[in-house]
């Protein structure tokens, strides 16, 4: 899914760093969002809704509609779409509720 | 121009409760100034508790309401997330517990089903209660609803009934004739009707003005903090003994400042209501930051794992206040088809129900509930005029 | 406890970034202050060839611009939600910290209106803006065969974005009629919007298009001739005539299903046709982002030529609480030019409020001519009738002002 080149803006020359997603290991990019991150890696399902537990993925992409939410190391519910990867990242996707395991 | 039998003045809970009792045999409009239960019975918890009443009338009152509950999700035909998963209210320290004793062998002997559990016990019931609590009163009786889908839930009913309900119509003015009301006017015209009721909550004193009656009620401000969903973590409602001293003894309140006292829920959909509140502050809605904080400093002193949770918004409301906390549901004394249901306070969630009924008797002049009428006339007041005529 | 400066900007985008620069060049302490790890806004997601011009890099444009804020020492608070304005003026951050200030500029710019469409919820399936923030600020394709709904001036611009991202874009379509959708389920309505939309379009895609429908008469023929296979521009086949019914997949998106609309505007049921897609990106149109001014208690007004509900704002882009400005898109939805500009207008009337201009007056006519000339030239307009809304809502201030 990456788009190495670019007729305009030219070649993707960044850093490598590992995170994890519901346990597996991923490749990312310094700078990216989880959300970027995860959907190079082709995983777009991010939470189940609370109601009938329907898959989620990011809607807006620009932090507003609060669909990408995510959990991240120390439990605290993040938007996927504006929170950047960090090396050993360990991220999951939500059950129902913000702070269920 | 247009006429009804009955224009009902509000579309919050009570007035749609009013309207859905008055449809069977009248053609009944009800005119609301913005959205359906967009006002108080929008911003508010979702409580139904009986074991918090004072003994005597209010617990008489508040017992014949929560009956009219029993059916009332299937009467409607809708989810009005009605649930009976009992109460608490946590004393927080020991100085509030011969309080407390006193008040739970008070409500015992009013016919209450409620009792004293030490801390361990209530902890086992609500594990988020925090283990430096001095113990807690329960009841079983308490119960829930969902304020919004219940508001929602009578205006879908009456629309069925055939009831007209204007939305963004404010009332204006009221016309009276010889003493009697003659017709409504509102900002999109005049409506002819011989009745009128001021269903308008904690600005009933605004409506009661265009027929010259001043009414005792006042806005008491109310804040909730709105958390994210969170897995089920509370059970039934929770309240703190210091809700209960500033409800009922406002002379008694300790220094907590803005007169906060903890009301806990939680919705079906997961949210947490974290509450609340009580101050007079007019009809102004900008509530100060720190406000905001001391009910969040105040809620996580006694559920200490509410400390992770998220808040995503806050809501505001007035509850309209009477002097003795109980709502006024009578004719005006001098203006024929002038009928006051307003000034629920804290409690209009909980006794939507029989408010209905009891103006759908008032109107009828039946004597169902005189009884309970007899109690709730604006006389009991020193009512008095504001227009010099 | 509050930190205090003499101005705080709500917003890194080039509205806000650009008032900083200016303030902060004349001598103001400046506070901007961002949700987002990155200073830039909707900035970076832009890539165009302007007319007769270079290529238009918003990206550059904003480490440059990050570059000059941090060489003037404004402080950034960035990854920091504002969740209310209290007076005056207090500004809450969600980490608890909390700014002070006698002047606020908002800078939250625009965002997307959803059009719901069965299926819409199904991961896969983003707002338009997202794909193009994916595909130009993070290079990762929103998808390998994307179907776009919804025809404007944002999702043919991204449908080019994709397109040179080299992601197979299937089709461009109209959403079903629904109370969210409206006109922009109405072939006919479309054509004449599209027309409206010609002048200097960023790519070729608007210029066809612009060609399209310039009159009346052309715009009925447009609808009874237009094929209903539809026709290609750039490769990407447009179907003014075809509208995305469902999006089908459980736990991802698999197909659309498509339905021709006849000449009234009426789905023919019989010709629904399934395509096989693994994104689905729906554009519905912007709205400027203005809840906190709403918190603030700043005055409203809702005009349609900008985007809907904006706070009523004077000629020096001041709402009616004093000390708190309004720049960018939520002012009015326009191009990033337009913003940045009216960023640097603010940032001049703000440093001449504080007494740190010399030429107070000179130079905020020339930053106000700025504006007017960046407007003028926009290579993109989400409103034909934008330079009208803007005077409507001066109109209202004067009105206003009046009583
Ligand atoms: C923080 C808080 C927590 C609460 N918790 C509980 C609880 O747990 N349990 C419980 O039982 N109760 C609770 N309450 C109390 C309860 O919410 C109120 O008693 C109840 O909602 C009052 O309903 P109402 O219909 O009288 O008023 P409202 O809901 O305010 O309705 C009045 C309506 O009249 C309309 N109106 C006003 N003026 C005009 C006009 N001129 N023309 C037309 N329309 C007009 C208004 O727009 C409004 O919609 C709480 C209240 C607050 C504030
Ligand atoms: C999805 C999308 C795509 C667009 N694509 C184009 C395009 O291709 N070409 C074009 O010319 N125009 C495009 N636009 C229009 C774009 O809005 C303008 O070009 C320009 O970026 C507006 O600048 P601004 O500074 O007003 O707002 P923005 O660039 O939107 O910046 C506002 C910033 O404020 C932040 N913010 C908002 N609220 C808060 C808060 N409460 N706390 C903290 N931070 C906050 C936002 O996260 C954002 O970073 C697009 C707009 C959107 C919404
Ligand atoms: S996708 Fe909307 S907030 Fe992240």
């Amino acid at each position: 899914m990456r788009i190495n080149k670019h007729p305009i803006l030219g070649k993707l020359d960044r850093k490598e760093i590992c995170i994890t997603y519901n346990g597996s290991d991923y490749q990312a990019y310094e700078g990216e969002t989880i959300a970027a991150a995860l959907l190079a890696n082709h995983i777009r399902v991010l939470r189940y809704s609370e109601k009938g537990k329907k898959p989620r993925g990011i809607y807006c992409g620009i932090g507003h509609c609060y669909e990408c939410r995510v959990t991240v190391d120390d439990e605290r519910s993040v938007r996927a779409c504006v929170t950047v990867v960090q090396d050993k990242m360990k991220i999951r996707s939500q059950g129902m509720y913000a702070n269920e395991i | 121009m247009e006429t009804a039998d009955v224009v009902i003045i509000g579309g919050g809970v009570i007035g749609t409760s009013i309207a859905y009792r008055l449809a069977a045999n009248r053609k009944v409009m009800l005119i609301e100034k913005g959205e359906i239960g967009a006002q108080t019975s929008g911003a508010c918890d979702k409580a139904i508790f009986l074991q918090s009443k004072k003994p005597g009338f209010p617990i008489k009152l508040a017992k014949a309401s929560r009956m009219v509950y029993e059916n009332l999700e299937e009467e409607l035909g809708m989810n009005i997330e009605f649930q009976k998963n009992g109460g608490m209210i946590v004393i927080e320290n020991e100085s509030h517990l011969d309080f407390m004793k006193q008040f739970v062998k008070q409500q015992n002997k009013a016919g209450i089903h409620v009792k004293l559990v030490n801390q361990k016990e209530a902890l086992a019931f609500q594990p988020c209660l925090s283990t430096t609590i001095a113990g807690a009163t329960y009841s079983p009786e308490d119960a829930e609803v969902n304020p919004l889908l219940l508001t929602q839930a009578f205006a879908k009913a009456v629309k069925r009934k055939g009831v007209i309900i204007r939305r963004h119509t404010e009332v204006t003015d009221i016309v009276i004739e010889n003493g009697k009301v003659v017709a409504v006017q509102t900002a999109k015209g005049k409506i002819a009707t011989e009745l009128v009721i001021n269903a308008a909550g904690p600005f009933a004193p605004k409506i009661a003005e265009m027929v010259g009656i001043g009414l005792p009620i006042m806005p008491r401000r109310g804040v909730i903090l709105i958390s994210e969903k969170v897995k089920p973590m509370i059970h039934g409602n929770i309240l703190c003994s210091q809700y209960i001293a500033t409800k009922h003894l406002s002379h008694q309140t300790d220094d907590t400042s803005y007169g906060v006292g903890l009301s806990l829920g939680q919705t079906e959909s997961g949210n947490l209501l974290i509450g609340g509140n009580r101050e007079f502050k007019g009809y102004d809605k900008s509530v100060e930051p720190e406000v905001l904080s001391a009910i969040a400093r105040h809620a996580r002193r006694i559920a200490p794992s509410l400390d992770f949770i998220r808040i995503i918004r806050t809501m505001v409301g007035f509850r309209p206040f009477t002097n003795d906390g109980l709502p006024i549901i009578s004719e005006a004394p001098h203006v024929k088809g002038f009928i006051i249901a307003a000034g629920h306070e804290g409690d209009g969630i909980a006794l939507a129900p029989i408010t209905g009924l009891l103006v759908a008797s008032l109107v009828d002049r039946d004597l169902r509930y005189k009884e309970f009428l007899d109690q709730l006339k604006l006389d009991r007041f020193r009512a008095y005029n504001v227009s010099p005529n | 406890m509050p930190m205090k400066y003499d101005l705080v900007i709500i917003g890194a985008g080039p509205a806000g970034m650009g008032a900083a620069i200016i303030a902060a060049s004349h001598g103001a302490s400046v506070a901007l202050v961002d949700e987002n790890p990155v200073p830039g806004g909707k900035l970076r997601g832009q890539v165009y060839k302007e007319p007769k011009a270079n290529w238009w890099i918003g990206q550059e444009i904003a480490r440059n611009m990050e570059k000059e804020i941090k060489q003037l020492g404004v402080t950034c608070f960035l990854e920091r939600e504002v969740w209310a304005i209290y007076p005056k003026w207090k500004i809450m951050l969600n980490n608890g910290e909390q700014l002070e200030s006698d002047y606020v500029v908002l800078a939250t710019g625009a965002i997307e209106k959803p059009i719901p469409i069965p299926g819409w919820t199904t991961p896969g399936v983003m707002a338009i803006g997202a794909a193009q923030v994916m595909a130009n600020i993070h290079r990762v394709k929103p998808g390998n065969r994307v179907a776009i709904i919804g025809i404007d001036a944002l999702s043919l611009t991204i449908a080019y974005d994709l397109k040179m991202a080299g992601v197979d874009v299937v089709g461009i379509y109209l959403p079903p009629f629904n109370e969210f959708s409206l006109d922009k389920s109405n072939p006919l309505k479309m054509i004449a919007y599209l027309s409206s939309l010609s002048h200097l379009a960023p790519n070729p895609i608007l210029k066809l298009l612009g060609k399209l429908g310039k009159q009346a008469s052309v715009q009925k023929l447009g609808v009874n001739y237009y094929p209903p296979f539809g026709m290609r521009v750039w490769g990407i086949p447009l179907h003014l005539r075809k509208a995305v019914v469902q999006i089908l997949g459980d736990e991802l998106v698999e197909a659309i299903k498509v339905t021709t609309i006849d000449r009234s505007g009426e789905l023919e049921t019989k010709q629904e046709k399934r395509i096989p897609v693994d994104c689905v990106c729906i554009s519905g149109g912007l709205y400027p982002l203005v809840e906190l001014a709403n918190v603030a208690g700043c005055a409203f007004v809702y005009v349609e030529d900008l985007g809907g509900h904006i706070p009523l704002y004077s000629d020096e882009m001041e709402t009616t609480q004093s000390g708190i400005f309004v720049a960018g898109n939520s002012t009015g939805v326009e191009g990033a030019k337009v913003a940045m500009a009216q960023g640097e207008l603010v940032g001049a009337i703000i440093s001449n409020r504080l007494g740190l201009l010399k030429h107070g007056t000179e130079l905020i006519k020339q930053a106000k001519e700025k504006v007017n000339v960046a407007r003028k030239n926009a290579v993109i307009k989400f409103h034909p009738t934008i330079e009208s809304g803007r005077e409507k809502v001066l109109h209202l201030w004067n009105e206003k002002a009046v009583k």
